[in-house]
């Protein structure tokens, strides 16, 4: 899409979204800059339940039970 | 990917740097005769689907009587889970049931794991794209 096509459709956007444009804009820019990965003090939480083969094994046993029921 | 869906990744914190977004799938829980419209987040490293507690009673869910009890590791491992079978839209595609992990944890995101949200659905990561494409399993 040219620059201009862009910019004119740009100036079509509520306020808040020209602000978050700047946003995105600003932070694409900093990516460029700096190549770190991480935030320095910014969290990174991990929810994976990993390893659970015994979890694993709990729901597809109770699946098919469900899927007896089901077809009995 | 025959039949396959396109979805873009979803921003999730742009002050994460380089780690901003995250796949996250737009889909439809139902159970009960309650339906909900949620995201979950694709996790290949995750054993079994996780649902969080809010999402379960929204969809109509009564803790006390799930029954069977399910063991999840990292930091799910402190609370308690429940085993749940819900029904699964994702796009158009055939409406699959999903089991899930039901956990008391709070603020965590709703997860899409192997069992058995992988063994339902075939998944390609174009991170470079920020994108993700999903079919359903390809039997045969």
């Amino acid at each position: 899409m040219p620059l201009v096509e862009l910019m004119s459709q740009i100036q079509t956007l509520p306020r808040i979204d020209k602000l978050r444009l700047m946003q995105f804009l600003a932070t694409e820019l900093i990516k460029e800059e700096d190549v770190n990965f991480f935030v320095a003090n910014q969290e990174y939480p991990v929810w994976s339940p990993y390893n659970c083969s015994e979890a694993a094994n709990v729901l597809m046993n109770l699946l098919a039970t469900k899927q007896q029921e089901r077809n009995g | 990917m025959v039949d396959a869906q396109r979805f873009p990744y979803k921003i999730i914190d742009i002050s994460l740097g380089m780690v901003d977004r995250m796949p996250y799938l737009p889909l439809t829980l139902g159970s009960n005769g309650h339906s909900l419209n949620v995201e979950g987040l694709l996790d290949t490293g995750a054993s079994v689907n996780v649902l969080p507690y809010e999402i379960g009673m929204q969809l109509g869910l009564i803790w006390e009587n799930e029954t069977l009890s399910v063991l999840l590791a990292g930091n799910l491992a402190r609370f308690e889970a429940r085993a749940v079978v819900v029904n699964a839209q994702v796009s158009s595609f055939p409406a699959v049931n999903l089991a899930f992990a039901w956990t008391q944890a709070p603020d965590i995101p709703l997860i899409l794991g192997q069992a058995n949200f992988f063994f339902e659905f075939d998944v390609c990561f174009f991170r470079a794209l920020s994108e993700f494409e999903v079919c359903p399993k390809q039997v045969g």
